[in-house]
């Protein structure tokens, strides 16, 4: 009889832990701490991933895709791999370009028929290259630029500094047409420096836009191919001002203490957006953000907010860059590319 | 003649220094944000994110 009795106690305790770490658990849910004034509308429980690949190096972006095959740009500028739909095969294309160390990791690749884009933003350029045949044309740029898209063969949208207001504006570029680079008309001159308006550059071809999403600011705008503004969009949270102080030192200018992101990563396609809030909903359990992205869906017709569903974490690691295609989305994470279903969103 | 050659050293000598004022600041302009992050520690580049510009160019965080 007393032999049992460190039985009875161990049980008790394997049980009383179970209860704590339970308690615990729910009481993290329950959770809700700082409060940012929206709620968020979950369009589905969780992403399931469908399949996976795992390349040799880091990932910086899904190019494109075209004719059954998805392109990736890789860390070095030299490389780019492609590989089909479902993820199954992986092809290393080589880039017969002279070594220059301009060309490093500021560069982003668009991909048109046989036509390779890299938007060196150091250089400033835009590098043409034939796929086919190897050759490379470079377009060198008068100002320099940290955001692009592609909207047609040879025709890009860039965010550039002006030298000589040190403001940013949008300009659109055909290189064939060197002398005349039209500007957009509604980017505020008086505004120093890229800090306040930074953000991410896309192109949407169902609504046929260019959409920017700011870094720091509530909101996203949208333009034509001629740079008129078409769309002027809030995002679902309550900010309403951007707190950056620029800061002079010497010739350079940076900012004084980092902004709290507002929305970072994104994508566009068939006339929505999906941005990645770095704000957590009122409605949101903490454990829930902070271990996925979510991502906030808008249309691109009307700014209208669609709702929002969870990016999970592979591994422990956010995904750096993600894009929808076909109701599917493709999310790097590092070396891995994850495949999702996103049929729910065909009824938004 | 001395004074001749004294104002030709003397022209000599502010047409160097204003050569390697003008060169150094060509210098700073071709090289981003050489003032802010002289050593390349800061801005890396890599993201989305600006970290520092100037004539030279706009240079991102990693």
């Amino acid at each position: 009889m007393r032999n049992r009795k460190p039985v009875y106690i161990l049980t008790s305790l394997f049980i009383t832990s179970f209860a704590i770490i339970g308690m615990l658990a729910f009481l993290s849910k329950k959770a809700i701490t700082k409060k940012n004034g929206f709620s968020r509308r979950l369009l589905t429980s969780a992403l399931i991933p469908r399949k996976q690949i795992t390349v040799p190096t880091k990932l910086v972006k899904l190019i494109s895709m075209q004719s059954g095959k998805i392109f990736f740009q890789e860390e070095s500028p030299y490389e780019i791999l492609s590989t089909n739909f479902s993820l199954d095969s992986l092809h290393a294309i080589k880039l017969h370009l002279s070594a220059d160390k301009k060309l490093g990791t500021n560069v982003r690749m668009f991909i048109q028929d046989h036509h390779l884009y890299l938007a060196s933003r150091d250089m400033p350029a835009i590098i043409t290259y034939d796929l086919e045949s190897g050759n490379a044309y470079n377009h060198v740029l008068r100002d320099y630029f940290n955001q692009e898209t592609m909207f047609s063969t040879d025709h890009f949208i860039l965010k550039a500094r002006d030298r000589a207001s040190e403001s940013h504006r949008f300009i659109k570029l055909d290189l064939n047409i060197k002398d005349s680079i039209p500007e957009d008309n509604f980017s505020d001159r008086k505004v120093i420096g890229g800090f306040e308006t930074s953000g991410k550059l896309y192109y949407d071809t169902a609504t046929k836009q260019a959409c920017y999403s700011y870094f720091y600011q509530n909101g996203f705008i949208c333009m034509d191919s001629n740079l008129n503004l078409t769309l002027k969009a809030r995002t679902i949270d309550t900010i309403t001002h951007r707190d950056i102080k620029v800061a002079r030192i010497a010739r350079s200018l940076t900012m004084k203490q980092p902004p709290q992101l507002i929305n970072y990563n994104g994508c566009v396609a068939d006339g929505k957006l999906f941005l990645e809030s770095m704000l957590k909903a009122d409605n949101e359990y903490e454990l829930d953000f902070n271990e996925n992205s979510i991502v906030d869906v808008y249309s691109l017709k009307d700014g209208g907010y669609k709702g929002s569903f969870y990016l999970p974490a592979y591994k422990g690691k956010k995904a750096h860059q993600f894009q929808v295609i076909d109701q599917k989305l493709y999310a790097l994470y590092g070396k891995t590319v994850v495949l999702y279903d996103l049929e729910f969103i065909a009824d938004l | 003649m001395k004074k001749v050659k004294l104002s030709l050293a003397a022209l000599v000598l502010i047409i160097a220094i204003a050569g390697t004022a003008t060169a150094n600041a060509n210098a700073d302009q071709l090289e981003p944000c050489k003032t802010f992050d002289p050593k390349e520690q800061i801005c890396l580049g890599g993201s989305d994110l600006e970290c520092c510009e100037d004539g030279g160019g706009i240079r991102n965080y990693p």
